[in-house]
């Protein structure tokens, strides 16, 4: 066992390859959990901002049926 | 077929399907990398000239991989949203550029720790190192370009096109080994009629590498949904998901 943790000499460089990996991967979850978190109630507040500049309004768009920028992801 | 490639185009409708897909990638993606990383660690013989230092191998090679394959997913997605101007196609390559960041970083790192005991140092200006280190900057160059402008869809178009552009460093990064004189290995792995790795060491390898690619696509899919959120606030299917009217955001 002893064996197997020293790695011939090559513990330190194998432990930090792997150590720097893993907080990469750690980081990318909780970076990408943050982003959308951190999103929702910004767009959140946005919405609860503009719904109390105008009072009587729900904060949808102006368009026909309120879905008209979704059509096939196709923006200008 | 069109129609379910127009469907998938659909915001609400892959805002809905990523939700779904993230966990059923990531849950996997962490039990493949925990079986890999066992793989390499502990099942895997020494190697007979590197001896255990070649452990590395099994998050450096994966987080090369994934460098470069994100960059590709990247431009590409760039590229459809220049030409097709799909939203979607750019808010996917947008939510690339960290994650890839991020795996060329940790390819640098492991590298340079596997350099010092194979050649002596951790960094030479080699062109494989040189290459991917230029990679890392481009990932940088492209979220820093992003960030500069106000306007989305300028920021997406400014950024698309340093995308489309930097790709050709992609096969230089896999190329130079043979291109050029270089310290780094050749290729062993896509030599596919014969890969100079035993079979008890290959793998781990394969493992990991499949589960760095679904662990992208899990955080891509994460990602990607702030961004379609961010993008479509402005809808009502996207209103009633930050309402909690709706959960999916499918109508």
């Amino acid at each position: 066992m002893g064996g197997f943790t020293a790695m011939g000499g090559y513990a330190g460089y194998v432990l930090v390859a792997y150590g720097v990996t893993v907080l990469v991967v750690v980081g990318n979850i909780i970076a990408a959990r943050r982003q959308f978190r951190t999103t929702q109630s910004r767009l959140r507040e946005q919405m609860a901002r503009r719904a109390g500049r105008r009072p009587g309004s729900d904060g949808a768009p102006a368009g026909k049926d309120g879905n008209e920028a979704t059509t096939f992801g196709r923006g200008s | 077929m069109w129609n379910w490639f127009y469907k998938l185009a659909s915001p609400p409708h892959f805002y809905a399907l990523a939700g779904r897909l993230s966990n059923w990638l990531l849950i996997p993606s962490v039990v493949l990398l925990a079986i890999g990383a066992w793989g390499g660690l502990v099942l895997a013989p020494p190697d007979y000239q590197q001896g255990d230092a070649f452990r590395i191998m099994y998050v450096h090679v994966p987080s090369a991989y994934l460098s470069m394959m994100v960059y590709v997913t990247m431009a590409v997605a760039g590229a459809i949203g220049l030409i097709w101007r799909i939203k979607l196609a750019h808010a996917v390559a947008a939510s690339c550029a960290p994650i890839g960041a991020s795996f060329t970083f940790a390819a640098l790192v492991s590298g340079a720790v596997w350099g010092k005991p194979m050649w002596g140092t951790y960094w030479e200006w080699d062109p494989r190192l040189t290459s991917e280190l230029i990679l890392l900057f481009l990932y940088f160059g492209y979220m820093g370009l992003r960030g500069a402008f106000e306007n989305l869809s300028q920021a997406d178009r400014a950024s698309a096109m340093l995308a489309v552009a930097g790709v050709v460093n992609v096969p230089i990064i896999h190329f130079s080994v043979l291109w050029f004189t270089s310290l780094h290995q050749g290729p062993s792995l896509s030599k596919m009629d014969a890969p100079s790795i035993a079979g008890d060491m290959l793998w781990p390898l394969l493992t990991m590498i499949l589960a760095f690619t679904l662990f992208f696509l899990g955080i891509l899919a994460m990602r990607v949904r702030a961004e379609v959120l961010e993008r479509e606030v402005q809808s009502r299917w996207a209103q009633d998901v930050l309402r909690g009217t709706t959960t999916a955001g499918v109508s």
